[in-house]
């Protein structure tokens, strides 16, 4: 019986061979891992867009609804395009639902500055829209938006915007829509325009800037110069 | 070999979901966009009077009002690639011969972005309908409408008589 030979016992591969599966291997790995990671950020950016979808229509929702059963406006403060007052018949009285953009930076810091709603101080979040329902009791807020975005620095990305029956603005008709600065009784209709982003750019989650513009929603209840 | 073939065919599923998921977003944003343009549009007609309001009829898909412009430039369209029409309907519920009712639907109709072919129905290539190769060749118009129904002396039936 033959003996099997040592020498082919013991073979293996040369040290070229091993480096060259080594890199293949290394190339393939990074190429699988560079895929989950492309992935994994295109599927993160897009569910930071669905939550802005979100936020933006829960907004358009509740503002329709309340400017559409509003009875009028609040004159003090005066509407301004970061500020929207609006009272609202309920069956006890009225009620008076502020809608307030804080449009100042955040820092680290300061977060949130206190803004007086009919009275009561309420912490603003800044960056943020919040709605606050006054019952002459008591006031709730609840914040709308949490990401608009300031596409231009220098003016702010969310604006109400004010008609009168025929449809001509309040404002000068271009950004920042500087509104009147005093009360106008002609006040018909509004629109809100806002801008959203979210996600951060450094590791490719940041979504595109989320641009929304509501119709403009008339103020039904409310009589003509009222 | 087996390994191999796993790993292909499961990225290729989920850059698909990817691109497919990010089109439906898209879609999302493009409907609500919609449906706001349709709610200004209506409540528009709401504060004319009842002799004001437009005669029975339809206007064909026109430009939509300008302060939308730049909330469609940022939904990736194309202000010629989305229109509105309005069709206007009399309603006589008391049989009097006189229009009681007025039915205004508005359509708001648009193309996937990046097309201009009006299509019903998705087209293009097999392999432009799975979306894994430059999606937007695929021509689709998507249309959202919304009516609504205004009375000569408010909207109950039981006053019109």
């Amino acid at each position: 019986m033959r003996r099997p030979d040592a020498l082919s016992l013991t073979a293996g591969f040369t040290l070229v061979e091993l480096l060259i599966g080594a890199a293949l291997s290394a190339t393939i790995m990074a190429a699988v891992l560079s895929g989950y990671i492309y992935l994994g950020r295109g599927f993160g950016r897009l569910v930071n867009q669905q939550a802005l979808e979100t936020e933006s229509r829960r907004t358009l929702a509740y503002l329709a609804q309340d400017v559409q059963a509003a009875s009028g406006l609040n004159n003090t403060p005066s509407p301004s395009n970061s500020r929207l007052d609006l009272l609202i018949l309920t069956a006890t009285g009225t009620n008076i639902v502020t809608y307030y953009y804080n449009g100042n930076a955040p820092t680290s810091i300061t977060e949130s500055d206190d803004v007086s709603v009919n009275g009561t101080t309420v912490k603003m979040k800044r960056q943020c829209l919040t709605r606050c329902v006054y019952n002459y009791a008591i006031v709730t807020s609840q914040i709308l938006l949490r990401n608009i975005t300031d596409r231009d620095a220098s003016t702010t990305d969310l604006y109400f915007r004010y008609y009168d029956a025929s449809g001509v603005a309040y404002d000068n008709g271009s950004p920042p829509f500087t509104t009147i600065t005093s009360y106008s009784r002609g006040i018909k209709a509004v629109s809100l325009q806002f801008s959203l982003q979210t996600g951060a750019a450094g590791n490719g989650t940041q979504t595109p800037v989320h641009q929304v513009t509501s119709g403009r929603l008339t103020l039904r209840n409310k009589n003509y110069l009222q | 070999m087996m390994a191999s073939v796993i790993l292909v065919v499961g990225f290729m599923g989920m850059i698909t979901a990817l691109t497919i998921s990010s089109e439906m977003l898209a879609t999302a944003r493009r409907q609500t966009l919609a449906a706001q343009i349709i709610i200004g549009e209506i409540d528009k007609l709401r504060l004319q009077t009842w002799a004001n309001l437009p005669a029975a009829g339809t206007i064909p898909p026109s430009p939509v009002s300008a302060e939308f412009m730049d909330a469609i430039t940022a939904c990736g369209l194309a202000s010629s690639n989305i229109s509105v029409s309005r069709t206007i309907t009399d309603l006589d519920v008391s049989g009097d011969n006189v229009t009681d009712f007025k039915v205004v639907t508005f359509t708001v109709q648009w193309n996937k972005s990046g097309t201009s072919t009006t299509t019903a129905t998705p087209e293009g290539s097999w392999l432009d309908k799975l979306a894994f190769y430059h999606p937007s060749s695929v021509s689709r118009t998507y249309t959202r409408s919304m009516s609504t129904m205004m009375g000569r002396f408010g909207l109950n039936p039981s006053i019109q008589r």
